[in-house]
């Protein structure tokens, strides 16, 4: 009887955990190891796997010169949006850390971008930098194919990301710098710190653990960027804009090659997790607090 | 040397509501002046009007002879110390000190040599490592004061720099406050709400109350020749006790009475309520809780010159330390006397006191003015 009772209540605590793992289990941890398994075969077009290759695919992969491409092109994209997203972010909260008539206004629109599909957004964009009629090239004064010259198409999704990507940033660092207690302000004032000493002193190591934060975030987040590129550039020109993500897309969807499409996810899986953790370790370090 | 020089300056927030009106105010170098008052009653404001962290509505403020109404706080030369010490979070204890040396780009060895100079005045040498966050309240009260202390600034401004700390570390640092002020021999504007602080430390006391200075002075003046009421209530633990007391002339004598209690009058007293025709009319009498005297004080009590017995009801009575304060009811007033350890009177007791006649001071019962007020 005890024992049974004993029993009860060790199962109790995982009983409530139950719906949890469950949904967890469907839609992480079950398709998190399937992509494994499915790394170390070869596929038929239902994606199947049928022929055990071992680490083939993933050999494939590194003697394949597309496959570089996307992690560079990968590693330029992820550098311009992160430092723009957060520049963005940061520059827009600064801003808003004042009081003034209309902030109210100022801070929607700097959120707002959290709020658009990036996929809308960049179908928006398709028509700002179209070369005949996009008011980009009506403003600037330029006749330049934004979307399908390889030295622009790039960075034009990058800075759409970056936008795009900048309004959850700024909501951070607007909460991050209203945590930051005003008399210090005062007190550096009257210690004679101009506002770029205030800024460098102060503001910035009262942000850090909040910077910290969302670089992790933002890398992450820009690591798995896809509806953009699938909208404005799908990959090209060439394959200039074929981000990581993206060609994990075209080798599953267009290629049918699932096995190469689930090394890719893997690489890309291990990628972000040590960045992670390299940046957790180094927080140890940098961020004060 | 730092001369500041307040000219009818103001404070205006939102329209008409005024924090600080027309405060005229002329501050010598090395001077101790203290700013007290209620809470609200603008001294806080002054001070940050001051330092140029508040914008002066109206009026000039000079430092050195020079008008700084719009230099910004950067350009004043001015050292603050905030009441809840505004430390660098991120920074120790070093750095917090070496801040405002850091960026006037002063060489790091003689920033060294300033930090450890001055932790070794204030005892925080064992502390320099530490993170601000990880210090007691009276250690990080140090450390403002330390950083403040670094450079040679025009003037200090502390803004209730002990009111975080317990009665007994306050007590501490104002004896230490007050040792430093002699070492470092500037200017030093200090405010506080604690009356006890201002009479220690200061030596002059700015007593202000609605936005306004009610007197400027030395502590023992203010103590012995308040202004007005509010001073006289203000200045002095337990406060002094007022009556409202009838004037009137029997005969040759002008008399202050109550319910058939009488003071005769006389000397200045006398010539002050005939002049200011007082005569006919109500009074109120101030007299200080040590002026009154019991039936045991009165036969030690020399030099004074005490009234007729007033018969009072002890309603408490309050032990602290040497000697006992005694609440009492007169006539529907309270009177509060501050007595020796030996008196036995308890509540409820009907006993006998006396007042000081030396020590009455009236003041008029509509303006509240100190009717025996000298220059």
């Amino acid at each position: 009887m005890n024992n049974k009772i004993g029993a009860k209540k060790r199962i109790e605590p995982y009983m409530y955990l139950v719906p949890c793992l469950l949904i967890f289990g469907v839609f992480l941890f079950y398709p998190f190891f399937k992509t494994i398994y499915l790394s170390l075969y070869k596929t038929n077009k239902l994606g199947e796997a049928k022929l055990f290759v071992g680490l083939g695919n993933y050999t494939d992969l590194l003697q394949s010169s597309s496959f570089w491409n996307s992690m560079m092109v990968t590693a330029i994209f992820v550098l311009i949006v992160v430092v723009g997203s957060m520049l963005l972010g940061l520059i827009a909260a600064l801003l808003c850390n004042k009081a003034f008539p209309g902030i109210r206004f100022f801070s929607t629109a700097y959120a707002l971008p959290m709020a658009i599909a990036s996929s809308s957004a960049a179908m928006v964009f398709q028509i700002m930098l179209d070369p005949s009629v996009g008011i980009v090239n009506k403003i600037l004064h330029l006749d330049i194919n934004w979307i399908n010259d390889p030295k622009y198409a790039l960075i034009c999704v990058a800075v759409l990301t970056a936008w795009l990507n900048s309004g959850i940033n700024f909501l951070y660092f607007s909460a991050g710098l209203g945590n930051i207690d005003e008399s210090i302000y005062e007190r550096a004032s009257v210690d004679g710190a101009n506002s770029v000493q205030k800024f460098f002193s102060l503001t910035l190591p009262g942000l850090s653990p909040i910077l910290f934060y969302t670089l992790v975030v933002n890398i992450i987040q820009a690591f798995q960027s896809f509806g953009q590129v699938k909208i404005l550039t799908e990959g090209g020109p060439g394959e200039s804009t074929n981000l990581i993500v993206y060609s994990i897309y075209r080798d599953a969807f267009f290629n049918y090659r699932f096995g190469s499409a689930a090394a890719q996810s893997v690489i890309l899986f291990a990628i972000i997790m040590v960045l992670t953790l390299v940046m957790f370790k180094i927080e140890k370090r940098g961020v004060k607090y | 040397m730092s001369e500041i020089v307040l000219r009818n300056v103001c404070k205006e927030y939102n329209k008409g509501n005024m924090a600080v009106k027309n405060f005229n105010l002329d501050i010598q170098d090395k001077e101790f002046i203290i700013f007290v008052g209620p809470s609200g009653c603008g001294k806080s404001t002054t001070l940050r009007m001051i330092a140029g962290l508040e914008d002066i509505s109206n009026g000039e403020l000079y430092i050195d002879g020079e008008l700084v109404n719009y230099v910004e706080p950067q350009g004043r030369d001015l050292a603050m110390v905030f009441q809840n010490y505004a430390l660098y979070p991120h920074m120790t204890v070093y750095e917090n000190m070496a801040f405002s040396l850091k960026i006037r780009k002063i060489p790091k060895s003689e920033i060294k040599k300033r930090v450890h100079e001055v932790a070794k005045i204030l005892e925080i040498e064992q502390l320099l490592d530490r993170r601000s966050k990880d210090l007691s309240g009276g250690q990080k009260q140090r450390v403002a004061i330390g950083s403040a202390i670094m450079r040679q600034p025009k003037a200090f401004l502390m803004d209730e720099p002990l009111s975080n700390l317990d009665a007994k570390l306050r007590a501490q640092m104002r004896i230490e406050l007050a040792k430093l002020h002699e070492r470092l021999e500037t200017t030093i504007i200090y405010v506080t709400h604690d009356q006890t602080e201002a009479m220690t430390l200061g030596s002059r006391i700015v007593v202000m109350l609605d936005g306004e200075i009610q007197q400027a002075a030395a502590p023992e003046i203010l103590y012995n020749n308040p202004i007005n009421k509010f001073v006289a209530g203000f200045i002095g633990s337990p406060a002094m006790n007022f009556v409202r007391m009838n004037v009137i002339s029997d005969t040759s004598e002008i008399m202050l009475e109550k319910e058939g209690f009488r003071i005769s009058t006389k000397n200045r007293m006398k010539e002050v309520l005939i002049s200011d025709n007082c005569v006919g009319h109500e009074v109120d009498l101030g007299i200080r809780p040590e002026n009154i005297y019991t039936e045991v004080g009165k036969e030690s009590a020399i030099d004074v010159d005490l009234t007729d017995a007033i018969e009072v009801e002890v309603v408490a009575r309050e032990l602290v330390g040497a000697e006992v304060i005694l609440y009492a009811n007169w006539c529907g007033v309270q009177l509060c006397a501050r007595v020796e350890q030996e008196n036995t009177s308890r509540e409820g007791d009907r006993v006998n006191w006396y007042l000081d006649c030396n020590c009455i001071k009236l003041f008029d019962v509509k303006s509240e003015q100190n009717l025996m007020y000298g220059e």
